[in-house]
């Protein structure tokens, strides 16, 4: 007889089944990975708060107020703000104290600090800041009549004289080559340029001759054009400048007469101390008119279309200054008097105020005389806020 | 077709006047219609949440934010103590210069040739009225032996009337300044405006000493500066006739004309500087009104105060002087 054994046959799993243990595998699978990732998620958020646009870069269509982040200290009278391309940099001016222009990183560690070549402290008058597609950082200067120009570093490149003349343009008209970018420097207050000449030796040339201008609001769009206010006495405009100007690999034929509008005054197409200009969309640039308590708006090819934003009632202005527009075409308008930051929609033909943040005092979320506001892509908005010596960080 | 040409040139003229660009006593600082839309970019009639019913903040912030050194808002920097454009109306020729002196120096930085060298500079004041509503003494405010002075509070506004209307009837007063400062208990009736205006001293160099001021105004504005300063109003023949006063008892003429004083004691005429010797003299002759950076070496910046205090000394003793140490004694007096 032979002994045989016979093994328990395995269970009999039909097709069905086999299938609904696969599907809860994966169920739990997924289940545990989402888990992991909300772990992920939460650790990071202890480790570093951040708004949930910077944790999750998902597009947030719904339009609330930012809420307020953090703040930075260290700066004295802030004025002026701008954000690296790459956001990872925050510039700024100061109207007090050294009257620096400083560096912070996005959490608002100071880096460094720099100002215009030869000048002092009552020499200089840094206002509004802006940086371009290359990370090259402007700042006009009230008291230099001049926009100064720096690397991302803050290292002195060039200076824009007048609407028609740089700093290297004039050197190389003298020395008949092109000078290597901050090797030569000038201010307002001397009668001489100090340069290198051909061979790399010391050279001083006499102060140039050029009409004077008084460039103050400053703003680069996403094509590189740069838009600029000029308060030029009897003369407040708008300039914007074609990208290929501004990103010419030199500025030895420099001219920034492109596109010129506006007027001093108080009314249709006139301004009274424009402090700062950006564009939406449709190509309208829309100026805050300062001293007219106004927004102005134009065409693309400069004609005036309207104004908006005078008057009392929501959205109204007291004293527009810095302003800055997102990829809704949300525009971000600071009221200096009125110590809070107005946003409006500028999506369509008609532009409409959203809601305002900010109110006046010395705590978290309160400004007393803001005065410029940047963006970045993350969603989170810079203020200057005067009087408290601080920039504030916002974020939607 | 003369007569067409002279209504065009005509027109182009109304059109040129209409035109003009804000300045102190216009822009946001006057000129109001019956529906002016002005008072609300500052005020709140019951939601102010500032004095004065302020929209917001301070009155001394608020003025610094046109008038601070990022210019913003105003072409006087009354911080830097220049203004930024060039003064049309002082410069000649036409082009002019840029960032010439404000005729009242800075409050934070000076641009003057305090050490009469020809060439102005920036430097930070050494002393200057206070504006950011701290206290301070008012030397010789109040009535013969009251004392060194009083404490006050200085603002901008306490001097400065912002709506600009000072004059009565809405007219403008010279750099819209009260009739009556805050806190005094004077009144000076007319400080008339100047016209045209002059913002800038006249000197490109930065000279601060022997600037001209119109007479109507420099006649007023030593009554004006009394108003707090009281026992400083010194006629012609203060500097020999006891006042009775303990401390102020001989003056230096602070308004009218010196000449008055040689009359007085038949003496010979007058000696000294030919330049200066016979204009009248004010509390502006010598003294800026918001800041300077004279400075002060030995004797001068160790002169007591007027309540006995010797410090703070040294530059901080420069009193709102328009030239280092006793410069301006000797422009005039030519020792």
């Amino acid at each position: 007889m032979s002994l045989t054994t016979q093994s328990t046959p395995p269970p009999d799993l039909n097709s069905a089944e086999k299938r609904r243990r696969r599907l809860l595998l994966m169920v739990l699978a997924g289940l545990s990975a989402l888990l992991l990732f909300v772990l992920f998620l939460f650790a990071r958020y202890l480790n570093q708060p951040e708004p949930l646009p910077e944790l999750l870069p998902v597009p947030v269509e719904v339009n609330y107020p930012p809420h307020y982040l953090l703040s930075i200290y260290d700066v004295d009278g802030p004025i002026g703000v701008a954000v690296s391309p790459e956001g990872d940099r925050i510039y700024v001016t100061e109207m007090r104290g050294e009257r620096l222009i400083k560096i912070f990183d996005k959490e608002g560690v100071f880096l460094d600090s720099f100002s215009p070549p030869r000048t002092t402290q009552g020499e200089r008058s840094p206002v509004y800041i802006a940086t371009d597609s290359r990370g090259r950082v402007y700042v006009t200067d009230r008291l230099q009549h001049a926009i100064f120009v720096y690397d991302r570093d803050g290292n002195y490149l060039d200076t824009i004289l007048s609407p028609t003349l740089t700093l290297s343009e004039y050197v190389a008209k003298h020395t008949k080559t092109a000078p290597t970018p901050g090797s030569f420097s000038y201010d307002i207050f001397e009668e001489e340029v100090d340069c290198k000449d051909a061979e790399g030796g010391d050279l001083t040339l006499p102060r140039p001759d050029y009409a004077l201008w008084a460039p103050l609001g400053i703003r680069f769009d996403s094509h590189d054009r740069m838009l600029l206010t000029d308060v030029t006495e009897d003369a407040h405009s708008v300039r914007v400048v074609p990208s290929d100007v501004v990103m010419s690999p030199d500025w030895l034929d420099f001219d920034l007469s492109a596109m010129q509008f506006g007027a001093s005054g108080q009314g249709d197409g006139q301004f009274l101390f424009p402090n700062s200009a950006v564009d939406d969309a449709q190509g309208r640039v829309i100026v805050t008119d300062g001293n007219n308590g106004r927004l102005s708006v134009w065409d693309d090819q400069g004609a005036f279309l309207f104004h908006f934003g005078s008057g009392s009632g929501d959205g109204a202005l007291s004293l527009p200054r810095g302003e800055a527009i997102d990829g809704r075409d949300r525009l971000h308008v600071v009221d200096a008097v009125g110590q809070n930051i107005k946003v409006y929609d500028f999506s369509g033909p008609e532009p409409a105020f959203l809601f305002a943040f900010g109110s006046m005092g010395v705590r978290d979320a309160q400004f007393n005389y803001p005065n410029d506001i940047a963006l970045d892509d993350s969603g989170r908005l810079y203020v200057t806020d005067r009087e408290n010596n601080r920039i504030q960080v916002w974020s939607y | 077709m003369k007569i067409r040409l002279l209504h065009v040139i005509a027109l182009l003229i109304v059109i040129e006047m209409v035109a003009v660009p804000a300045k102190a006593d216009n822009g946001p600082h006057g000129n109001y219609s019956a529906t002016t839309d002005a008072c609300a970019g500052c005020h709140r009639a019951h939601t102010a949440l500032g004095d004065d019913l302020l929209l917001a903040g301070t009155s001394y912030d608020l003025c610094l934010t046109c008038h601070g050194p990022a210019g913003n808002g105003a072409d006087a920097d009354v911080m830097d103590g220049v203004y930024l454009q060039r003064d049309d109306e002082a410069e000649s020729p036409a082009e002019g210069v840029v960032n010439r002196g404000l005729k009242g120096g800075g409050f934070v930085n000076a641009r003057m040739d305090t050490s009469w060298t020809g060439s102005a500079g920036s430097a930070a004041v050494t002393s200057s009225h206070l504006w950011d509503n701290s206290s301070g003494i008012v030397w010789g405010s109040g009535d013969i032996g009251s004392g060194p002075g009083a404490g006050m509070a200085l603002t901008c506004i306490s001097c400065h009337d912002p709506h600009g209307g000072a004059g009565g009837m809405n007219s403008a007063t010279y750099r819209i300044l009260r009739v009556t400062p805050i806190g005094s208990g004077g009144g000076v009736t007319v400080l008339a405006d100047e016209n045209p205006k002059n913002y800038t001293i006249d000197d490109a160099s930065g000279k601060y000493f022997g600037q001209d001021y119109d007479d109507q105004l420099f006649n007023n504005i030593a009554s004006w500066c009394a108003q707090c300063h009281d026992r400083y109003l010194a006629l012609s023949g203060s500097g020999h006739t006891d006042s009775g006063d303990p401390i102020f008892a001989y003056r230096h003429i602070s308004v009218g004309s010196g000449c008055g004083c040689h009359d007085m004691h038949g003496g010979p005429p007058p000696t000294g500087n030919p330049a200066y010797r016979h204009n009248p003299l004010s509390c502006l002759t010598c003294h800026v009104a918001h800041g300077t950076s004279a400075t002060m070496s030995d004797y001068s910046g160790s002169v007591p105060w007027p309540n006995g205090a010797t410090s703070p000394g040294g530059n901080a003793r420069s009193a709102l002087l328009r030239v280092d140490n006793r410069g301006t004694c000797e422009l005039c007096h030519d020792k």
